[in-house]
């Protein structure tokens, strides 16, 4: 359970506190309700390539970590398809700077021609290390644009192609920056040993002069039901054959989503669940099986992933594989496999709310769906699934035509 | 835009209360000592089993790896399956892991679950079988992600780096993936031996009170064991020092590895060593970063660390740059060494990074897995609290001119390696 107050600054920034008693640290997290969906399709890659310019300098100071360092404090950030998230974790002596710091980069950035070049060539060393440089690294680029035909999850938040990170220009930081980077765009949580009312009164104080701005909003069509079978190889040699299945699901913050979680833990979390159990130790036709979700804020991905077994033909496995999916669908998932997986969800929860920079990142994360109160009805959403439910979603979202396959075969 | 932030940025404070708090101390009835802290705000636990099973033990490759990994496979009553049901059941984790001196079983586990859980734990401590039928898939479900990993060039470079370090030592024993066939059930069986709980040690975190200590005592300090006399640690090895490549065809980027052996954690020069490690790649704004990553742009990333073991301490500085600028970017990296070599750190970087240090150090403080993680850090090489307190005031003291004599006595070209994995 996370106990926080909340207030919105008249310039609509909305701040979070949450006090912890327990810690000399404390964390400071700035969501921006920004990320790869609201790019341009002829510039992908730019909300994440913006946050590493986030860490550039602004007018007032030439460079961010080296403040964050002195005060004792370390910093990073991510970019999702949905937003983008900065946080700054610190002894909580210095929270007055960590304010200061946040405030003062939301203000304005330094835009140098030096920083967009450096940041430009680490993104790409980025892309190369993480996305082409590993056996597998590319299945997203690859899975994107076959599973999305319109929505702009159609591409990775590093970016489609590497010419798209080239492409960018000062000027483009300049608008994004301008028309994003707002405090009525951002959601501000602080989390540490610090009453509620003075987190507010130094919000106030560092935030409340920044002028908000009306958001305009990148239109974008919602993906269409899928309704026929999918399947590419990718050409990559690789040192195992592996392949994906991909089927469209319901976005995070849709009931559904917690019986589709469910469901993939019974499938695959752990050396109990269900095809691990038949196809990796009793008929070992693969080494390894996952499944998971993108949870995504529009409508997301349910996502099987099979390492095959030396010497194993992929269509018999994939036909074993179906079979045990089969099984699924016809006769659902037993009381005692569902309590397991709740039970596994709320030993994850605990885990969740253990320290201050964890608490801080799902609570903006909650506020950003659509209200910070879900942080705390997670664990009551799980429990209320029924077996019924997930046989309900597993039909609606297992279904041949749902399927986007990706094969890699070529070893 | 009018001005509407204070332009002065505030005063930071490095003066942090920072209090170490230790672990207390009970022996089970069967004389393995349990170290346990209580702390945090969540009904959580976690235990942990050290044995002096690691690397270091092992007379052939992946000996370790499976010996340890087979504990989850079997008991005379249960199966890999049943274990991991009976575990999950309850929302708990039970896993297993090696390194280079040490192997464990590490349990998380709710409070209200914790008897549930030590039965399945006491099974696997008294009953393991290492069925025959469970390690064939093991080692092909090993052996598939050994392949996977000999195609990032980062893992190629790591390991060639523990060969040529660690040369003779089995910390540095090379291995293929054909070495996967080579090694059998009895080989396995008789790496268990290592197992001994004469050696083990406990480390329990979280809500810990009376309760959970005699549950511990309950079934795991009523489990027999032989006192094993074990043999001496293998310590000799000869580095082979200069420059090493190991070819990656069609890379798009070359792994670096530079590093070098160090004193033994706890020794005297070893705390200022790990504040020139920060400065020189420790951290988001070290020299290595500063200079390869935001002034240059050839890397996403590039980083120094100190590794303790045993038998030495090594020192790694590690990156992934494209494959053209490999030459360039060792260049870069030897340079920097030499400016620490030749050129006293300014006061304005020493005092950042010595409250960036305070700083980590409070937040490596920060919960009871973290408190016990920090005490195995010492104890598992046979120090004391003081290493704490000689950080400490190290951090806090230490001068330039120090940092620049211990760079010129350990940044020495001929005592390093210097390698990198990629294309020609």
């Amino acid at each position: 359970m996370i106990n926080y107050k909340q207030k919105t600054l008249a310039n609509g920034l909305k701040v979070i506190a949450h006090r912890d008693t327990s810690t000399p640290m404390a964390a400071l997290n700035i969501l921006y309700k920004v990320g790869a969906r609201d790019e341009d399709p002829k510039m992908t890659g730019f909300a994440h390539l913006f946050e590493h310019l986030m860490f550039g300098g602004t007018p007032a100071i030439p460079e961010f970590d080296a403040v964050v360092q002195n005060m004792g404090g370390e910093s990073n950030a991510f970019t999702t398809n949905d937003y983008t998230n900065y946080y700054v974790t610190f002894p909580k002596d210095n929270m007055e700077v960590a304010f200061w710091l946040e405030a003062d980069r939301m203000k304005g950035l330094a835009f140098t021609q030096k920083s967009l070049d450096t940041q430009k060539n680490v993104v790409i060393e980025e892309f190369k290390q993480r996305y082409l440089n590993q056996p597998y690294g590319d299945a997203w680029l690859k899975l994107r644009p076959v599973i999305y035909k319109v929505h702009p999850y159609r591409w990775a938040t590093i970016g489609e192609k590497i010419e798209h990170i080239e492409m960018a220009q000062l000027q483009d930081v300049k608008d994004f920056f301008y028309r994003y980077y707002l405090p009525n765009n951002a959601v501000l949580v602080f989390t540490g040993d610090v009453e509620e009312e003075v987190v507010f009164a130094m919000a106030e104080k560092y935030f409340a002069a920044i002028p908000s701005a009306e958001i305009k909003r990148t239109n974008y069509l919602q993906e269409p039901a899928q309704n026929e079978f999918r399947e590419i190889d990718s050409d990559l040699k690789v040192p195992v054959r592996s392949f994906y299945q991909v089927y469209p699901m319901k976005q995070r913050n849709h009931d559904d989503y917690y019986a589709a979680d469910l469901l993939s833990d019974v499938l695959a979390r752990g050396m109990s669940s269900r095809l691990y159990l038949k196809l990796v130790k009793e008929n070992p036709l693969f080494t390894e099986l996952s499944a998971y979700l993108t949870g995504s804020v529009d409508p997301g991905l349910f996502i099987v992933h099979a390492m095959l077994s030396d010497d194993v033909d992929m269509d018999h496995a994939k036909q074993e594989l179906e079979k045990e999916m089969d099984k699924i669908l016809a006769t659902g998932i037993t009381e005692n496999e569902l309590q397991k997986v709740v039970h596994k969800s709320e030993t994850s929860l605990v885990y969740s709310e253990m320290n201050v920079l964890n608490k801080a990142m799902s609570v903006a994360f909650f506020e950003m769906l659509g209200d910070a109160a879900l942080v705390n009805e997670q664990q009551d959403k799980f429990t209320k699934v029924t077996t019924a439910d997930v046989l309900r979603v597993a039909k609606q979202i297992i279904r041949k035509e749902n399927c986007t396959c990706l094969n890699y075969k070529n070893v | 835009m009018s001005e509407i932030l204070s332009p002065i940025i505030p005063l930071p404070t490095s003066d942090f209360k920072i209090t170490v708090r230790e672990p207390q101390k009970i022996l089970l009835s069967n004389t393995i000592p349990v170290y346990y802290i209580d702390a945090g705000t969540q009904d959580i636990i976690r235990l942990e089993i050290f044995f002096d099973a690691g690397i270091i033990r092992q007379q052939k490759p992946f000996q370790a790896l499976l010996a340890n990994m087979m504990l989850m496979e079997g008991t005379k009553t249960r199966t890999g399956a049943q274990i991991s049901e009976d575990v999950d059941f309850y929302g708990g984790y039970l896993s297993v892991d090696y390194a280079k001196d040490f192997s464990t079983i590490t349990l998380h586990i709710l409070n209200k679950y914790f008897e549930k859980a030590l039965v399945v734990l006491q099974d696997i401590l008294m009953n393991s079988v290492f069925p025959e039928s469970e390690l064939d898939k093991l080692i092909k479900s090993e052996r598939s992600a050994y392949a996977i990993d000999s195609e990032k060039v980062g893992y190629l470079g790591q390991k060639k780096l523990n060969e040529v370090l660690y040369n003779g030592h089995p910390y540095g024993v090379h291995s293929e993936v054909s070495d996967f066939n080579k090694i059998s059930r009895d080989d396995v069986v008789d790496f268990y031996k290592q197992y001994n709980l004469s050696s083990a040690t406990i480390t329990l975190a979280g809500n810990i009170k009376e309760r959970e200590l005699s549950l511990v005592d309950k079934f795991i300090g009523n489990i027999p064991f032989d006192q094993q006399k074990k043999a001496d640690l293998p310590r000799n090895f000869k580095a082979l020092y200069g420059d090493h490549f190991v070819e990656k065809k069609d890379a798009l980027q070359s792994a670096i590895k530079i590093g070098g052996h160090l004193p033994m954690k706890g020794s005297d020069d070893f705390f200022g060593l790990l504040m020139l490690n920060t400065i020189l790649g420790g951290y988001f704004g070290s020299r290595l970063m500063n200079n390869l990553r935001e002034d240059k742009g050839w890397t996403y990333g590039i980083s120094s660390y100190i590794e303790s073991a045993a038998v030495s301490s090594s020192f790694i500085v590690s990156t992934e740059v494209k494959g053209d600028i490999t030459q360039k970017a060792i260049t870069e990296i030897f340079k920097e060494m030499d400016v620490l070599k030749q050129e006293p750190v300014s006061a304005l970087e020493l005092d950042k990074v010595r409250t960036y240090m305070l700083g980590k150090f409070l937040k490596n403080l920060d919960g009871p897995f973290e408190l016990s993680d920090r005490f195995w850090g010492i104890h598992q090489f046979g120090l004391t609290y003081d290493y704490y307190q000689k950080y400490l005031s190290t951090v806090k003291g230490i001068s330039a001119a120090e940092l620049q004599n211990l760079a010129q006595k350990y940044f020495i070209r001929e005592k390093l390696v210097s390698l990198s994995v990629g294309p020609k």
